[in-house]
């Protein structure tokens, strides 16, 4: 008996209509992305300094003319930190767009034709997957030199079997309902299929994984920088600054907080729109 | 103390009215306030059944499930009582409900499969019941009361059954099995969820007969929950009908039946399929005098399912413009038959020949016209269709997949399908979702028929959908046979509307034709023992069929294990 399920069917859509600002998780996330984008993009034109001009001694507690001190070489925090977010920001969604992108693609394929096409790519997936993104990078990088696009698209491309395992699961799936079958009894390609059938029911997996790949492309960064393989200074940069005065942690905190608690809020506002926007699809797939 | 002691006290139990079950006023009210049961009135006297008859969506589930005090999240009683056994239940804590339910009331699920831990053996589970509703007994009791309950519901009770898992039970065994949990623990009241829903008309009729004797050999109360009212006549002693959450029509079961005097009940009535024979000739004869050459011919077609035969030797045809009626239980083959044919299974050998050329075994591998031609409609409403496409970009897509043409007519061919099968513009631009069961049905044929096919395979297609909107989808059909000549492979286990529909019947058994011919003269005059069962044990309204027929049979052993 289906009683149960139609009387719920009329709530869900009541509840994904009204919208996603009435959410007050995704409204925080909103907030959270927002306050990011604009310390990142409109920051460069309202810092007081350059990012690498002196402005005092190393290590300096705040004063008058640095509001949270300088760092291990004398800049001022709050300029560089108002540089260094544009990187973070540029890199990491586009490092998890190419990750999703691909990984999606891949992960559809694999799921719907299975065979040996699954076999192979999952196969490749886990070549890649067997190594550490880290490795994996500078594998790369030690050959290929160090640019900033180089490591994004590195980052990217280390995200796709991971991705593409997450969305091959959800297809496996979604390809067993009937309307997949019936798609295939009038002879509908698999491409059309893949794009028209099985993506639109696979959106809440596929936002789900862009934040936590936000998050991951961030971290990977940030790791890169502390290890000196990142981003070169003197550009500024959110991860290579907690690198750089990390020594003068007991001295200066400011210098290495207060670019943490920006990538902090940077990834949390993220997960919590993906979370948000995912939710609201799948009050939608669910019927 | 003697038996008198035990019936006062059973008496002041419930309350000195004589009831097992007393519902007053039932409101229930989900999150919204939307109201979903409306001042339900009905008492069940011990050793009784009353039939509880609504269509999905009505709040007959809603008010069985409020008998052992179960509410589904989000819903709550806003007004009325609960009185089963003697006990209000809106005034028992968890703890109290606990000790409820399982003992003194229990419940009989729709599906027994999904009921059971397939990692327990049937005899592990009954005894975990009997445990948890009776703690005192020891444990020789305990088995003693396994073997008992296995007994009276005609199931083997020795240690050799008892260790079967639920897989290697029939699905006929494993509802009696159910029973036996329920009826177990001497409950005074047992709801009884559609518990034949999934199972074959023998079956169904031998489990009828148990849920009868059983309740009035222990003197239990049923709550017989239910959307097919042909199943009641034998089996309820009071009938009450159920339409939006309230009770339209309440009484005692042959004056409902015989004599409904609300207009819903009667539409209930009209609309369940009767054997309505055809007169010898009709149909299938009108075939034959034109004798036309067939559309899909089928010669000595075996199938296996993971090298495990399920058809053998099958031989079928069908002419222009003709409706043929495969019939078969569950397990029967009859969805691999339908599957084979329209390319989604390739397992399996022998010929299939469309319009006189072979017919690929993969859809992938015929060609545009074929696909055309050939259409599938699926059991389920609910899965056939994308979720996420509107109902127009559904039907779009399987019209651009079969026909080349410019998207407004892609468009004007959709809207045209949707006029067909009777639904408005207005619901092309929605989701699934927001479509009753049978809108989505109509959807899904819609879609069948903006390819223009020549042969459309309906598998169970009304299974899935209550008797009212079973008739209107049935009609439908019928009458775009008449306006497009469309031919039909009706495939089903429901042979009373079999006998309204079809020209021809196969009835299959274990992959092979138990029987073939004019649907008149196999339903009239079955041949072979298998579908003269078949035709006896189907539940019908009127009385001096089936139930008569089947008076006559002793059933014998439910399906064999496999």
């Amino acid at each position: 008996m289906t009683a149960p399920r139609t009387e719920f069917v009329s709530i869900a859509p009541a509840r994904a209509r009204r919208g996603l600002l009435r959410d007050p998780l995704a409204l925080t996330g909103l907030v959270l992305v927002v306050f990011t984008l604009l310390v990142a993009f409109v920051g460069p034109f309202v810092a007081p300094y350059a990012i690498d001009a002196a402005a005092g001694a190393p290590f300096a507690p705040p004063g008058s003319s640095t509001p949270l001190g300088t760092d291990f070489l004398g800049q001022d925090v709050l300029s560089r930190l108002l540089h260094g977010g544009a990187s973070v920001v540029w890199t990491s969604l586009t490092a998890a767009l190419i990750g999703v992108l691909f990984g999606a693609v891949v992960g559809m394929i694999a799921g719907f034709r299975r065979g040996v096409i699954d076999e192979v790519l999952m196969r490749i997936s886990d070549v890649v997957l067997s190594l550490p993104t880290i490795v994996f990078v500078l594998l790369f990088v030690s050959g290929l030199g160090r640019s900033l696009w180089l490591l994004t698209l590195l980052i990217g491309i280390s995200h796709i079997p991971q991705v593409a395992r997450v969305v091959r699961g959800a297809t496996v799936e979604v390809a067993s309902r009937e309307f997949i079958e019936q798609a295939q009894a009038i002879g509908a390609g698999w491409p059309r299929i893949i794009v028209k059938q099985i993506a639109p029911n696979i959106m809440s997996t596929i936002t789900v994984e862009f934040g936590i790949r936000v998050v991951w492309s961030i971290v990977a960064m940030a790791s890169l920088s502390m290890i000196g393989q990142g981003i070169a200074p003197p550009a500024a940069d959110w991860g290579l600054m907690v690198n750089e005065n990390r020594t003068g942690l007991t001295i200066q905190p400011i210098a290495v907080l207060a670019p943490v608690v920006l990538i902090a809020i940077y990834a949390l506002g993220t997960n919590l729109l993906a979370e948000a926007f995912s939710r609201r699809v799948a009050s939608k797939e669910g019927a | 103390m003697s038996a008198g002691g035990t019936s006062a006290e059973n008496a002041s139990r419930a309350g000195g009215t004589g009831y097992a079950v007393e519902v007053s006023g039932l409101t229930v009210e989900v999150t919204g306030g939307r109201v979903i049961v409306d001042g339900v009135n009905l008492s069940i006297e011990p050793g009784r059944i009353l039939g509880l008859v609504g269509e999905s969506g009505s709040g007959k589930t809603t008010v069985a499930m409020a008998l052992l005090g179960y509410l589904r999240a989000g819903a709550r009683i806003t007004a009325g009582t609960v009185v089963t056994d003697g006990v209000d239940v809106a005034s028992l804590d968890a703890e109290g409900l606990r000790a409820l339910r399982g003992s003194r009331v229990s419940y009989v699920p729709q599906d027994p499969r999904a009921a059971f831990n397939p990692a327990l053996r049937i005899g592990d589970q009954l005894l975990e019941c009997i445990a948890a509703a009776a703690p005192e007994l020891d444990a020789q009791t305990r088995g003693a009361r396994v073997a008992e309950a296995l007994e009276a519901v005609g199931l083997p009770a020795d240690r050799q059954f008892q260790s079967r898992f639920p897989h290697q039970l029939s699905g006929g065994q494993l509802q009696r099995v159910g029973i036996a949990i329920a009826v177990a623990p001497r409950p005074r009241v047992v709801v009884w969820d559609e518990p034949t829903t999934g199972l074959d008309v023998i079956t169904q009729h031998r489990i009828l007969q148990l849920v009868r004797s059983l309740c009035s050999e222990y003197a239990i109360a049923g709550l017989y929950v239910t959307h097919d009212l042909a199943v009641l006549p034998d089996l309820a002693d009071e009938l009450a009908v159920m339409r939006h959450g309230a009770i339209v029509e309440r009484g005692g079961a042959d004056l409902v039946l015989s004599d409904p005097q609300h207009p819903y009940t009667k539409q209930l009535l009209a609309a369940v399929p009767g054997f309505r024979m055809l007169a010898a000739g009709e149909g299938a004869g009108g075939a034959e005098a034109a004798a036309p050459a067939p559309v899909l011919e089928v010669s000595d077609l075996s199938a296996s399912y993971r090298k495990h035969p399920v058809l053998r030797g099958v031989d079928l045809t069908v002419a222009p413009g003709e409706c043929v009626a495969i019939v078969g239980e569950s397990g029967s083959g009859k969805t691999t038959l339908s599957r084979s044919l329209i390319g989604l299974h390739h397992e399996y050998t022998g010929e299939v020949r469309w319009r006189g050329k072979p017919l690929a075994s993969r859809a992938a591998r015929r060609g545009r016209e074929e696909r055309r031609q050939l259409q599938y409609i699926f059991q389920s409403p609910h899965s056939a269709l994308n979720p996420r496409a509107t109902v127009l970009d559904s039907i779009v897509f399987a019209r651009k997949t079969v026909h080349s043409a410019r998207p407004a007519q892609h468009r004007a061919a959709a809207l045209e399908a949707l006029r067909m099968v009777e639904l408005s513009s207005e619901k092309a631009e929605l989701l699934p979702a927001k479509l009753s069961g049978g809108e989505r049905q109509r959807v899904a044929i819609a879609r069948a028929l903006v390819a223009e096919p020549e042969l459309v395979i309906c598998d169970e297609i009304t299974s899935a959908l209550d008797v009212v909107v079973q008739q209107r989808i049935m009609d439908l059909l019928m009458q775009l046979r008449d306006t497009t000549g469309v031919s039909y492979l009706f495939v089903t286990h429901n042979i009373a509307l079999v006998s309204e529909i079809a020209d021809r019947v196969l009835v299959l058994k274990s992959g092979r034709i138990e029987e073939s011919g004019p649907t008149s003269r196999v339903l009239r005059h079955p041949e072979s023992r298998y579908v003269q069962d078949l035709v006896a044990f189907t539940p019908t309204l009127d009385a001096a069929g089936g139930a008569e027929a089947a008076a006559r049979r002793t059933p014998d052993e439910d399906g064999a294990v496999r």
